[in-house]
């Protein structure tokens, strides 16, 4: 079993929780705003001397949730300051900006790293469309054609142009080009089972977050391991990620205490207003197909407030507790989903800085030692090139 | 307005030649004639699509026939890849005053590398679409069962016109090209000669080509002196009837712009 640390900088002075979305800036305080930064690098840097596996960066817009919009920044300071742990950019919301310029950076990510980079193609989440303006209904199609475009720009030998539905360049010829080959290996985010066959036929490591029970996660797993197989290849553990809000304190009830304190805000502060805006793209666009999986999203972001830390544990949907509390819930999940890889969030709302880096030294000290061997890999990286690459 | 292809019948030296023909000469940004537009078709034969009115707006569009397909007939000494070039080229001098711009699908495109290598004088800008002739290793192919070929030709075939030919004039239209002796994959004598190349030239490919390899991009790419590789998003082999919008636009803009075509000029004019 091997594990992600991710740290999605959650903005964590909102004293005045806003209902609109984009959130007013008002509240931005800068000097905050600089602590957060050295705080969460520092913690990112320090998830390596933990012996977290990956060190994830993600991407979100105009609002306190996150201040990464642009995340391969971040995983840029962190690959200067590491050298063992692989950078997961989880990821660039790819349809909504520039394919070229995301295999620029990646690019240049991964040769900076030394070829530590796991790239991340994000659909993103709803709202993040009326960010950067562009039709929700078009999600999906520009990012199947973004992927091509970006994995041919890393693969292709002399200059191309690309003529297509969504892009046209006429001359790309990328400097550098990246130094894993063919490509880094592709993490696609699938937290329902369409995404995750998407996911499936682009040979792309599966990525789940937020899922409301196991039982859920399994399908969303078997979709994605029934379209593979379909394609021709069969993953392993090693190509599926599962994520999970993770607070580890010397006990259960001050991890519990923790954890309680840190939804409330992630939930109240962090996710309300774009819970309204992600609820208008969802209900005023074509976002998600027809196949159930919109009314299925809005079901988890209506009900994911309402639900108790003590449910969360029973339902195996959050890692929380003392170490060997924590040990038996990864247990837990990798024999019920069968993942190969847990990316943990640990600062979680506004949980205290303090409190989430004594959690990462528990995981280092008194739980990873009791679930690394769980599920043997290979240790190669999955990366699976498509014909022609 | 729909443009009307006529056929016509040239007399050349060697024997003759069927083609269609339509559309009306424009001129370019400075008011000068637009050159005339050959395009040679693939093994199956010429079959009008959408793409072909599209770029006969303001531009007069030449169809040769391969002589021996669609029953027209050989012409004596016309019995390989290199001498069906020939004859194409004295068309080009005898029927178009001397000088196109040449366009070649497929087999069609074997036949333009020809004819750019041996007779660069008749060839202006060059676009090779799906091109055959350069498979390495024998690698890509027409495969023998006819629903898979299918398959391999279009990704999306509700996008084919009606095709009024019988099955088996398709299949005598692909048997006529043993008359042209297309044995091997791998033309290598003319990948010796594509260096000689003097037109600018567009190579299109499509990112769902199955037939036509990878390694024919490579090829071309490589050896030819001043190209521009261009991929085709959700195309096929057909890569003209799976997106003809996409094709049309790439070639028009090639066409008329020259290298400037890889500059976006946007949607406003220079006088706005």
């Amino acid at each position: 079993m091997k594990f992600s640390y991710t740290h999605h900088m959650p903005y964590t002075g909102v004293g005045k929780a806003d209902q609109d979305w984009p959130v007013p800036n008002k509240q931005f305080d800068t000097e905050l705003g600089m602590k957060i930064f050295r705080a969460g690098i520092d913690n990112k840097v320090f998830a390596e001397e933990c012996g977290f596996d990956w060190i994830g960066n993600n991407e979100h817009h105009m609002s306190p949730y996150g201040l990464m919009p642009n995340p391969n920044l971040i995983g840029a300071c962190v690959a200067e300051r590491t050298s063992k742990a692989m950078i997961l950019q989880s990821g660039n919301i790819v349809p909504i900006v520039n394919p070229i310029r995301v295999a620029e950076e990646y690019a240049m990510l991964d040769v900076i790293s030394g070829g530590r980079l796991m790239c991340g193609f994000m659909r993103g989440i709803p709202h993040e469309y009326i960010a950067y303006g562009l039709p929700p209904d078009e999600s999906r199609p520009r990012l199947a054609e973004a992927t091509e475009l970006i994995r041919k720009a890393w693969t292709e030998p002399a200059p191309f142009g690309w003529e297509g539905e969504f892009y046209k360049f006429r001359a790309v010829s990328l400097w550098p080009k990246p130094m894993q080959k063919p490509h880094p290996p592709i993490l696609y985010s699938g937290s329902n089972p369409d995404s995750a066959r998407t996911a499936a036929r682009n040979r792309a490591m599966l990525g789940m977050v937020f899922i409301p029970n196991l039982e859920a996660g399994r399908a969303v797993i078997e979709a994605y391991l029934d379209e593979a197989h379909k394609c021709g290849w069969e993953p392993g553990p090693e190509h599926i990620l599962c994520g999970f809000h993770t607070c580890i304190a010397e006990t259960d009830e001050a991890a519990r205490e923790h954890l309680e304190r840190g939804v409330k805000y992630f939930m109240q502060v962090l996710m309300a207003p774009q819970r309204e805006a992600q609820q208008i793209v969802v209900q005023k666009s074509r976002y998600f197909g027809s196949d159930g999986a919109g009314e299925f999203f809005l079901h988890r972001l209506n009900h994911a407030g309402s639900r108790t830390i003590e449910g969360a544990i029973e339902d195996g949907t959050v890692i929380c507790g003392s170490p060997e509390t924590a040990v038996k819930q990864i247990k837990r999940i990798h024999a019920e989903l069968g993942c190969g890889w847990i990316n943990t969030n640990m600062k979680v709302g506004n949980i205290p800085n303090q409190a989430v880096r004594r959690g990462m030294e528990l995981f280092r000290d008194h739980v990873q030692p009791e679930v690394r061997d769980l599920s043997k890999s290979t240790g190669a990286m999955p990366v699976m090139a498509m014909a022609g690459e | 307005m729909t443009v009307k292809f006529e056929r016509k019948t040239a007399q050349l030296g060697a024997g003759t030649l069927d083609y269609y023909v339509g559309g009306e000469t424009g001129t370019d940004e400075e008011g000068n004639a637009r050159l005339p537009l050959v395009m040679l078709h693939g093994a199956t034969g010429h079959l009008e699509t959408e793409v072909h009115q599209l770029l006969a707006e303001g531009r007069r569009i030449y169809l040769p026939i391969t002589p021996g397909h669609d029953e027209t007939p050989h012409v004596s000494g016309v019995d390989s890849i290199e001498a069906l070039a020939a004859l194409v080229a004295e068309f080009i001098g005898a029927e178009l005053g001397g000088r196109c711009d040449l366009l070649g699908y497929s087999l069609g495109g074997w036949q333009a590398c020809w004819i750019a290598v041996n007779h660069p004088e008749v060839v202006e800008l060059l676009v090779l679409a799906g091109c055959a002739g350069f498979r390495p290793d024998d690698k890509g192919g027409m495969p023998a069962d006819p629903a898979e070929l299918l398959h391999q030709l279009y990704a999306h075939p509700e996008n084919l016109p009606e095709d009024t030919r019988s099955a088996a004039a398709k299949q005598a239209n692909v048997a006529n090209l043993a008359h042209y002796n297309l044995r091997e994959p791998l033309d290598q004598p003319l990948v010796d000669r594509l260096g000689d190349i003097q037109s600018l030239t567009l190579i299109l490919h499509g990112t769902l080509e199955q037939i036509i390899p990878i390694e024919t991009c490579r090829i071309l790419s490589q050896a030819i002196p001043n190209q521009y590789l261009v991929y085709l998003y959700d195309a096929a082999h057909g890569l003209h009837v799976d997106q003809p919008e996409r094709f049309h636009e790439v070639v028009r803009e090639f066409l008329n712009r020259g290298v400037g075509f890889i500059v976006n000029q946007g949607t406003k004019s220079a006088a706005e």
